[in-house]
């Protein structure tokens, strides 16, 4: 039984082990398309802003697999979602580590708190890059926030990431800042004769 | 406890020693295993995202043609496919003519950039390649009768990736073309030192 092949196993049963590529072919394919928009492009800004674009488009999509192929990971609420992007996203979809931290304060009673950071040190998109002159505006890991923006989205939250720390560019680590900004409950039950 | 510590160092220490002795150091930890993995959707995701922005852009703007379009995922394809030989060719003898440097391609370039290796490889011996994968990666997603567009866009980036790679090699091919009858089946026919 367990030597079965991820393949074979029925959907759903269990946690199935993802299918893995290398992190090289990742890199570069990222690095050869971050390259061909700041060939098109004439601004840095439109760059970082198609980056986010392109990255909430992929959250949207990505959010559906996450899902179903991690049981048991609650995003009830902004704190719970938070926690399940750095602990179990980074890790099972990107193969880092990351961790949640400087939790603001909670504003009332029973909403949680609205804004966090989430950091990490190694970054996969990052692998063989360094920013040449001239581009010291690119912000190369918008796409990260792009995708936790639009992965969120589909579950009702609606957030705002921003890069504060990028190794890239100097710092001692990496820190994507959450900001809660309105949290769209859905209604139960939905009603069938509409 | 700490005499096994002792003993472990010092064996590892001689063995240290004797293989600096003899021939060169031994060589560091193979480079083309990243200890990193990232999940294959991903990647797909990546690719497809990348495939809707350079094709659909600009409808509106005439004059961006779709085989400019395909031109510019092919030179993305083409960066990627460079890069990636080079990395994984480090450490190995250069291929010495062409028959070599494809073959290069259809065991190690192909298994680091679609997971394995290529079916079939036919040559004419006069410069014409022929690489069929039955079930190309990029293609897996592809139904079996979808429109002919719909695959070709899906081809462009590996198109490139194969110049790229060759190019690479020192064997810049005169030209890729691609055919898919039937995803995931893929032929890419290259012609190096031919007239196209």
């Amino acid at each position: 039984m367990s030597a079965r092949g991820a393949s074979n196993a029925p959907r759903g049963s269990q946690l199935p082990a993802q299918e893995k590529v290398s992190n090289e072919l990742f890199t570069l394919t990222y690095g050869a398309m971050v390259r061909q928009l700041l060939h098109d492009f004439e601004t840095v800004e439109e760059v970082n802003a198609e980056l986010d674009a392109m990255g909430a488009r992929i959250g949207s999509r990505l959010v559906d697999d996450f899902l179903a192929n991690a049981q048991g990971v609650r995003c009830a609420d902004f704190k719970s979602a938070a926690d399940s992007v750095a602990r179990v996203g980074f890790r099972s979809l990107l193969g880092v580590t990351a961790r949640v931290g400087a939790w603001s304060e909670t504003s009332d009673a029973g909403s949680g708190p609205s804004a966090c950071s989430i950091y990490f040190e190694e970054n996969p998109i990052t692998d063989f890059v360094e920013l040449p002159r001239g581009l010291e505006e690119l912000s190369y890991c918008n796409v990260l926030c792009g995708v936790i923006r639009g992965a969120l989205e589909q579950i009702g939250m609606h957030v705002t990431v921003v890069v504060v720390k990028d190794m890239l560019k100097g710092a001692d680590g990496n820190e994507l800042r959450l900001t809660l900004k309105e949290h769209a409950a859905e209604t139960y039950p939905f009603k069938d004769d509409d | 406890m700490t005499d096994t510590t002792t003993t472990s160092t010092t064996t590892v220490a001689a063995a240290a020693a004797g293989g600096g002795a003899a021939p060169p150091p031994p060589p560091p930890p193979p480079a083309t295993s990243s200890p990193v993995q990232v999940a294959e959707i991903c990647l797909d995701l990546l690719l497809a995202e990348t495939e809707r922005h350079f094709m659909h852009r600009d409808v509106q703007n005439a004059n961006t043609s779709s085989s400019d379009d395909a031109k510019h995922l092919q030179a993305i394809g083409y960066r990627v496919g460079y890069a990636l030989v080079e990395r994984c060719s480090r450490g190995k003898p250069r291929p010495t003519d062409k028959l070599d440097a494809v073959k290069f391609v259809c065991k190690d370039f192909w298994s680091a950039a679609f997971g394995k290796n290529v079916d079939h490889l036919r040559t004419n011996h006069r410069g014409v390649f022929v690489l069929q994968d039955t079930s190309f990666r990029n293609l897996r997603h592809v139904p079996q009768h979808a429109n002919n567009d719909v695959a070709n866009e899906r081809l462009q980036i590996p198109t490139g990736m194969l110049q790229g790679a060759l190019a690479a090699l020192g064997v810049p091919p005169t030209s890729v073309e691609v055919e898919c009858n039937s995803p995931p089946d893929v032929t890419f026919t290259v012609k190096i030192g031919v007239a196209p």
